[in-house]
């Protein structure tokens, strides 16, 4: 098991390598931070000073290979917008991100799970109908549409919620949250929501599945005939085997509700890391680029890695070797 | 389902407790489009860094709503000779932390504006016309140009005033709060870049006290999220309220505040080159380097069925650099007129009726509606028998493009800083020359030695009366050889929940200061 996580750490370094080679050439194809950045009435001797400051005056290969022994000391550079050291401005995010993506993968389990187990056990009834006939909604929706929506009837017509933003941060043992005050999570609420609904739609059909394959295999039979009550019945041993295949799901897409809360945050005005990401490709801000993308990555391989370690916890037929990574 | 009827309660005891949110009569809060980037007022030359520096600091100069220049830090100024500026200061202008402002923290500032380390673009722009400052006591100081420079009044009003301890400080210390300190009406006491500034009130201003305790200002660059924001009550105010927004944002007891930007949208034209990359025509060559086709093109164009319909009233028809009213603006020039008729017969003495290809690039990310202007733009020149089409591209791919010069006509927007047409003409039209900084967004390299003689004139002219003549007489020569084709000018539009006042002002800006309650 060892050797299975240094050997993913060996796979994700070159991984980090190959992202930020990508980004260089990406954005060097894409055009010059000092033009794109520089107002039209600069003189060639102002250009030149804002190239030199910001370390674009030599040869990209130069360019890359200072960033990488740099990087390789825990320091990605400045920000060329913000003047600040780009991984602090990614990381200064990501509480904020996190709120929001673990709230909404929060959302996602506990409305999605027990719809989908019902769905499952209940096919045919009206209330699972009607479930599966929901999810597909969940499905089709754009979340930017649904993200407006959401807006005008919480915000502008019912005025119970904000319409965007992030709440009061409050701290309990020293930790900082905006879980912690009800002005953080009201506003978290709404985003959230807007996140979760396309996840909760895609758990109900994962749950519904597993429960369907789950209750007619022998040990649940077997479970039944020895007299377990319903609750025990579903409450331990159906739920325990459908959560499978919902964690590897949850897994993959907590990454992407990280990654990728572009929409939603642009929408609610959320200060997470998509939206640093979208202002700082238009400003082709390359150092907040790399950052981010190192974050990234780091992030998918870590709740990857949390993910198989869960298999092995949740089915002990699963084992973890160096051989099968 | 238990847990799911638990939520459903949650939410709704959630919303009771979030459901009176208090607008206390003293905070103020805006949401603003642009995003702001530091905090410190000499890192980046971009209008909503300019904004913020606003709040807390204070220049030697200021500009009032239609760009005029107006005295701050400065009581007066006046022109000693062709190169030297004698500026007298208000006396009895403390700083934030209760020094008194003198001389010597004007000489500070204006050393540290163009020689902040790291900084993306620099206020070099506005400090290179300076060959030395000389304080004379703590209350005047001579300032002197390397050339004659009659717009250094104006240009002084970007060059925010921090206290001469300060003169090293680094963008870090700004942005970390230790080093904002101003003389401006507000004092920063939060920051989180790219999301939201909050400010208290300075006790110390020197100026009429802003009637708010504490102002916010948060960025939310999504129209249709700043909109609701308003809506929501959420903000007091918002910036750049999308045209489509305004009927609705009447309708709920908010008001609309509309000024006139100084900033011209326009088209260009590659005019030098003998082939250019997206025009072409049956026997090769560059039909735009005809005058009358260019008079063609420009005679096209329904300049006010594209401000009322597309821009839907944000927009008024541009026939030059800057708005009546403005320094150097001609009072010869007319709207161009739009007569497709005319066009066609201008075509037909051209030579080149039905004969011409064309494609015209623009940002998609830049200028509001710039898709569907250029859009229509292209149907007009189709009209008269133009082949046209548009192709869009992202900002930054465009910018890199336009520098490229693979363009043949290009969409773009000029807004003048001084307030005059000097440098918008010197800047999109002037022949040529990154080493004088002249012609820097002349992309169509439009170049006539009559206009750079007019343009050198004006640039040495201190006389303000006999500058504005000569600007007049520069415009009115650029329009006639369709130089370039304005199409519009910007109006900004702001929302203002019902109660609140502002005067909309020509730089676009939003300043809580000057926001009031009636």
């Amino acid at each position: 098991m060892f050797a299975y996580i240094i050997r993913r750490v060996a796979q994700s370094v070159f991984v980090l390598f190959s992202i930020a080679l990508l980004v260089f050439l990406a954005i060097y194809a894409i055009g010059d931070p000092v033009i794109t950045l520089a107002p039209q009435d600069a003189t060639t001797a102002e250009l030149e000073a804002t190239a030199r400051r910001l370390g674009m005056d030599r040869p990209l290969y130069q360019q890359f290979f200072i960033f990488l022994s740099n990087a390789a000391q825990g320091d990605f550079g400045r920000s060329f917008v913000y003047g600040e050291p780009a991984l602090n401005v990614v990381l200064s995010r990501l509480p904020a991100t996190l709120e929001l993506a673990l709230f909404a993968a929060f959302l996602a389990v506990v409305i999605g799970v027990p719809l989908g187990m019902y769905a499952g056990l209940k096919p045919d009834s009206a209330g699972g109908k009607s479930i599966m006939l929901g999810s597909i909604l969940g499905f089709s929706l754009p979340s930017f549409w649904q993200g407006l929506m959401l807006i005008l009837l919480f915000a502008v017509v019912l005025r119970w919620l904000p319409a965007g933003g992030r709440g009061d941060v409050g701290s309990i043992w020293g930790l900082q949250s905006s879980f912690f005050t009800f002005d953080g999570i009201s506003h978290l609420l709404l985003p959230a929501l807007n996140m979760a609904l396309f996840k909760v739609a895609l758990i109900i059909r994962v749950a519904r599945a597993a429960t369907r394959e789950t209750i007619g295999q022998d040990f649940m039979l077997f479970a039944r005939a020895k007299g377990l009550p319903p609750t025990r019945l579903v409450g331990v041993h159906l739920l325990k085997n459908i959560l499978i295949p919902v964690v590897t799901v949850l897994g993959l897409e907590l990454g992407s509700l990280i990654a990728f809360a572009i929409v939603t945050e642009s929408v609610f005005a959320y200060p997470g890391m998509g939206k640093l990401l979208v202002d700082s490709i238009g400003q082709l801000d390359r150092p907040v680029i790399v950052a981010y993308l190192m974050a990234t990555v780091l992030m998918f391989v870590v709740i990857n890695l949390i993910v198989d370690l869960l298999y092995a916890a949740l089915d002990p037929r699963i084992r973890l070797s160096g051989g099968e990574a | 389902m238990h847990t799911f009827r638990a939520l459903i309660v949650a939410v709704a005891v959630l919303a009771g407790v979030a459901a009176p949110r208090p607008a206390s009569a003293d905070d103020l809060k805006l949401g603003i489009s642009a995003a702001f980037t530091s905090l410190d007022p000499h890192f980046f030359v971009a209008t909503a860094n300019i904004m913020i520096s606003r709040y807390m600091f204070d220049a030697l100069t200021s500009t009032n709503e239609r760009q005029q220049v107006v005295p701050a830090l400065a009581e007066s100024w006046e022109a000693k000779d062709d190169l030297r500026w004698e500026f007298k200061l208000r006396p009895d202008v403390v700083f934030s932390d209760g020094t008194p402002l003198t001389a010597n923290d004007i000489a500070a500032s204006l050393a540290r504006a163009p020689d902040v380390e790291g900084s993306p673009s620099s206020f070099a722009l506005y400090t290179r016309s300076i060959a030395n400052v000389d304080v004379i006591d703590p209350l005047t100081l001579v300032i002197e140009t390397a050339h004659p420079n009659p717009t250094l009044p104006v240009e002084m009003s970007y060059i925010s005033i921090i206290p001469e301890k300060l003169r090293n400080a680094t963008t870090d210390a700004f942005n970390n709060l230790e080093a904002t300190i101003g003389t401006g009406p507000f004092i920063p006491v939060n920051y989180v870049p790219n999301d939201h500034v909050e400010f208290v009130r300075n006790p110390n201003y020197w100026g009429p006290a802003p009637e708010w305790e504490t102002a916010t200002v948060r960025l939310i660059a999504n129209n249709g999220a700043r909109s609701a924001a308003l809506l929501a009550g959420d903000v007091d105010v918002i910036d750049a309220v999308p045209p489509a927004d305004i009927e609705r944002i009447q309708a709920s007891d908010n008001t609309i505040v509309s000024a006139v930007s100084n900033r011209v949208i326009f088209v260009g034209l590659d005019q030098e080159r003998d082939e250019s990359p997206f025009v072409s025509t049956p026997d090769g060559g560059n039909p735009l380097k005809n005058l009358l086709v260019r008079k063609a093109l420009t005679h096209a164009i329904d300049r006010e069925a594209i401000a009322a319909r597309i821009m839907k009233g944000a927009a008024l028809p541009a026939g030059q650099f800057l708005p009546d009213g403005f320094f150097g603006v001609s009072e010869n020039l007319d709207l161009p007129e739009y007569d497709p008729e005319m066009a066609r017969a201008l075509l037909e003495e051209s030579g080149f009726a039905d004969k011409v290809k064309l494609t015209i690039t623009g940002p998609s990310d830049r200028y509001l509606n710039a898709s569907q202007v250029l859009q229509a733009i292209a149907q007009m020149f189709n009209r008269i028998g133009v082949e046209t089409g548009v192709e869009m591209l992202p900002w930054s791919n465009y910018v890199s493009r336009l520098r490229a010069q693979e363009i043949s006509a290009f969409f773009g927007g000029w807004g003048s800083v001084t307030g005059e047409t000097g440098v918008s003409m010197l800047v999109t039209t002037g022949t040529v020359d990154p080493d004088r900084g002249s012609g820097g967004g002349n992309r169509g390299r439009y170049s006539n030695p009559d206009l750079d003689a007019l343009l050198a004139e004006a640039a040495r002219t201190i006389d303000n009366d006999a500058r504005n003549d000569v600007l007049a007489r520069a415009s009115e020569l650029v329009i006639g050889d369709v130089g370039l084709m304005p199409i519009y000018f910007e109006i900004t539009n702001w929302g203002l929940r019902d109660g609140l006042t502002m005067q909309g002002r020509a730089d676009q800006a939003t300043l809580a200061a000057s926001i009031r309650s009636q």
